[in-house]
């Protein structure tokens, strides 16, 4: 059964608010790990979960942005999380953490 | 049931073969002791050593199934979760929570990736029940190049939530003996697993 487009607009509302939560725990992360207080173990699951947002993008926010199905608020939010993800490409690399596959220009 | 405190953001949302099991150097379990025989198991298999039998993969994954999240361990919630109200008290970034908790409050209750009314109990039930499905896919993988894991991928079916995904994934860690996460995804299966891991090898494909 096709999608309604309030359950593609929650699906995607979702989705970047998982972009967005993982955003804002990446200086955290490093400088717990900075400090020697992040277990290797927590970081592991933490780049884990990095790499399943990382899918997210590819599969489902970026295919959703070009194909027109974002809201245009949506849109304005997905452009201002790719931006703080650029910014944080340095972190992403010292954490060692999955880098985006796709392209970050808005 | 965890909700946002008011004021705070709001809510957002085998193979066949072999017939004894080699023995291999695991490093010692967290919890001491000497690794299980499923542990050795599921080496045996990851290093290609040997192939396992139906009955020594039932056995694995019996092991597994029940292994749950470490009960000993802590987590940081960090900042994606704060401000929820989890137990009757409002979570800061700097709390440490058990890893069954956080995943289950970040993946449940945040993102939305099981249905909903999915409580703490639903989400570890629903991990056993993936683990034991002969429809999932079991592969092992090294983690960066130094951790053994199991992982168990099946399609999420009644499991999708309004996350809308199309997979559930389950992390074994051999090292520690426990589940290292669950969550769902819609990455390729191939794609989700060979991320930052190698030694990749499938023991059971799942089923599309």
């Amino acid at each position: 059964m096709a999608a309604t487009t309030t359950e593609v607009r929650e699906k995607l509302d979702l989705a970047l608010n998982a972009l967005e939560g993982e955003l804002t725990d990446l200086s955290s992360i490093l400088e717990d790990q900075q400090r020697g207080d992040l277990p290797s173990l927590e970081r592991d699951v933490r780049a884990m979960e990095w790499g399943q947002v990382m899918g997210t993008l590819r599969t489902i926010l970026d295919p959703a942005c070009r194909a027109g199905q974002m809201t245009p608020e949506q849109v304005a939010r997905y452009r201002a999380l790719l931006v703080r993800l650029k910014e944080a490409l340095p972190i992403i690399e010292r954490l060692g953490f999955a880098k985006p596959t796709i392209s970050l220009e808005p | 049931m965890a909700e946002r405190q008011r004021g705070s953001r709001d809510a957002r949302g085998s193979e066949r073969g072999g017939a004894s099991v080699a023995l291999f150097r695991l490093p010692p379990p967290a919890a001491g002791g000497s690794p299980s025989r499923a542990d050795q198991l599921i080496l045996a298999a990851a290093t290609g050593a040997r192939r396992l039998s139906d009955e020594e993969l039932r056995e694995v994954l019996e092991h597994v199934a029940h292994a749950g999240f470490d009960p000993n361990a802590r987590e940081r919630a960090r900042g994606e979760l704060a401000g929820i109200v989890w137990k009757g008290q409002v979570l800061g970034g700097s709390m440490m929570l058990p890893p069954a908790e956080r995943h289950y409050i970040k993946h449940v209750l945040l993102r939305r990736e099981w249905p909903e009314g999915t409580t703490l109990e639903d989400y570890k039930e629903s991990i056993r029940a993936v683990v034991l499905d002969p429809a999932s896919g079991l592969a092992t993988r090294r983690y960066e190049g130094r951790a053994w894991q199991l992982t168990v991928v099946r399609r999420n079916g009644a499991l999708r939530g309004p996350a809308d995904h199309e997979w559930i994934l389950v992390d074994y860690r051999v090292e520690t003996g426990h589940w290292m996460t669950s969550y769902q995804f819609s990455e390729d299966p191939q794609v989700e697993r060979r991320r930052q891991a190698t030694e990749v090898r499938w023991l059971r494909r799942p089923r599309k």
